[in-house]
């Protein structure tokens, strides 16, 4: 078997660390880029490390930033009292592209996993308690994922949450918006009968 | 439902295959190692999208190949629909139904409903409740999608409160963390209980049924042994056989498992582990009206464990979904007159796949197997 040059296997090995990316896609990330001009190359090489540079995690929300505070945390526009606390700062990303929503964000930074030896301490979770005692905040809305580590870190937090006297609300579950009753699966026509709401 | 064609590609000792079966029953016979069970495992494959026969997907690959690939067409009453799945060693395993990727593999489990049946079966009423549970488990994850997210969730709850359980420590936050695992385990749990004990009283009454016509007079039934007890409170001793529509109650059911847990709380942080839940149950066999675990002679072992499995394919089929019958080397274990009575029985229900090491004798079957295959070396031949 012919192996690569060596510093061509050491860009392949540190292309397939990535996420989602095999062997196979990091050999022809690889050959892409020797294919390119050498420009090219020092222009990603150079946006790889300002990113990983100037990016850091804003002191109030966790989102990823340049300036701290960042943008969603000082813009005046935004309701202040109103938080949305979600898993990672992808999430908020998500969010923002439906323009629905005006408050602010808390990253926790993780779900509650045993398993993973992820327990509160690792989690963002004093920070948001830190915020509603100090913020006058009106409601926390919990937008994690309806999954097991989902549902039991957004009961965690509104223990928490409860005596501090802030409403606690979660994300909906239910139909997808333009879907068919008919092609709805059973699990997701279920929830949306029990979260059924009144006309 | 049924499977009109099969399709191996680098699976087992097959480079490539392609079968065309009947509706009924269908035959495969041929020396040991030969390939037949394979031909079964790669049924189970198409149906819920694993080994049935226990094996871990990279071993199913044909030696030396990097993965394997298996393939169906099913007829029912509607279009025919076509099934791929392909596994990619170290990695992926892909599904389409109708050229259409599926976003999740748990998707698949459902549109072809099989029924397992090997050797070590025979014994599923004497060992421990481990293989029964599982017997359930796999006929109700087939039918209700539901069921099986809320298996999985449990599954996965269970791991994490025992995980929580075990780094436990006085303290508030220690026990908060429990807590919010308890809530997810008796959601979860409660979901798995209420639907095992809806489906019991099908699933008894169809072993009942089948037990008579293979053994005569004998009356086989089924009842829930809950960790949680289901009676507790209402009064009066544990009731007998399938309990009542009210403990079928999901919140019911939910109730007293919290009951139950708390009950056993400081034991269960003292152990470091959960030992009350849907995953502690068993599914207790009576013969008029005895556990049958406790007493049977191997015969009436044998003799229920056929009952329990063609019941199980019983309940598959409820809706007339229809299911197919995988019976693996079981005429082996089995006398005459019990492996004439399973033949007939399952070829007169709809499509099976039976494996053995010798033709079909004469006189275990009333009428000719619909189809029957001579397997020898990876090779199929239709006879």
């Amino acid at each position: 078997m012919i192996s690569l040059p060596p510093a061509l296997e050491r860009l392949v090995q540190m292309l397939s660390r990535l996420p989602g990316i095999g062997r196979k896609s990091a050999t022809r990330i690889a050959l892409r880029l020797l294919d390119g001009s050498e420009a090219e190359c020092r222009e990603l090489a150079r946006s790889i490390v300002e990113a990983r540079e100037r990016t850091r995690r804003c002191s109030i929300c966790g989102g990823l930033t340049e300036d701290d505070p960042c943008a969603i945390c000082t813009d005046v526009r935004r309701d202040e009292r109103l938080v949305c606390a979600v898993e990672r700062s992808s999430d908020i990303l998500a969010l923002e592209r439906t323009g629905r929503f005006r408050g602010r964000y808390h990253v926790l930074g993780g779900l509650l996993s045993p398993l993973d030896g992820i327990g509160p301490e690792n989690l963002r979770i004093d920070l948001l308690l830190e915020r509603t005692r100090s913020g006058n905040l009106s409601e926390i809305i919990l937008a994690l994922n309806p999954t097991a580590e989902g549902e039991a870190t957004a009961l965690y937090v509104a223990k928490l949450l409860a005596p501090l006297g802030v409403q606690v609300t979660r994300l909906a579950s239910g139909l997808p918006v333009g879907g068919d009753l008919d092609l709805a699966d059973e699990l997701t026509l279920g929830t949306a009968i029990e979260e059924r709401r009144e006309l | 439902m049924w499977l009109r064609t099969l399709r191996l590609e680098n699976f087992r000792n097959y480079e490539r295959l392609e079968l065309e079966l009947s509706s009924s029953l269908n035959t495969f016979f041929g020396p040991n190692g030969s390939g037949k069970t394979s031909i079964l495992e790669a049924v189970s494959f198409l149906a819920v999208a694993r080994s049935l026969r226990g094996s871990g997907d990279s071993e199913v690959a044909r030696w030396g190949e990097a993965g394997f690939g298996v393939g169906g067409e099913i007829v029912s009453d509607g279009p025919a629909r076509s099934i791929t799945l392909r596994y990619a060693k170290g990695g992926t395993k892909d599904v389409t139904v109708d050229g259409e990727p599926l976003a999740k593999l748990s998707n698949l489990v459902g549109v072809l409903r099989v029924a397992w049946f090997c050797p070590e079966d025979t014994w599923i009423t004497k060992g421990g409740p481990a293989a029964r549970r599982k017997l359930v488990d796999l006929t109700l994850c087939q039918i209700d999608r539901p069921y099986l997210a809320a298996l999985s969730n449990y599954r996965r709850a269970l791991r994490q409160r025992n995980e929580a359980l075990l780094a436990w420590t006085p303290d508030e936050e220690s026990e908060r963390v429990v807590e919010v695992w308890t809530d997810r385990l008796i959601e979860y749990g409660s979901r798995v209980v209420a639907t095992r004990l809806t489906m019991l009283p099908r699933f008894s009454e169809a072993v009942s049924r089948f037990q008579k016509l293979v053994a005569g007079g004998d009356e086989l039934t089924l009842r829930y042994k809950g960790s949680v007890a289901l009676d507790a409170g209402r009064g009066g001793a544990p009731a007998e056989g399938p309990p009542s529509d009210a403990a079928l109650d999901e919140d019911l059911v939910a109730e007293r498992f919290r009951d139950a847990l708390e009950r056993r709380g400081d034991e269960e942080r003292r152990r470091g582990y959960t030992v009350v839940g849907p995953h502690r149950d068993d599914l207790e066999v009576l013969l008029n009206g005895r556990v049958l675990r406790s007493f049977g002679s191997q015969g009436q072992h044998r003799t229920a464990a056929i009952a329990l499995k063609l019941g199980e394919a019983a309940v598959l089929d409820t809706d007339g979904h229809g299911v197919v019958v995988l019976l693996d080397d079981i005429l082996s274990e089995l006398d005459d007159r019990r492996a004439g009575a399973l033949v007939e029985l399952v070829g007169g229900h709809g499509q099976a796949l039976l494996t053995s090491t010798r033709p079909m004798p004469d006189g275990v079957v009333g009428g000719e197997p619909a189809a029957s295959f001579r397997v020898e070396a990876g090779e199929v031949v239709r006879q």
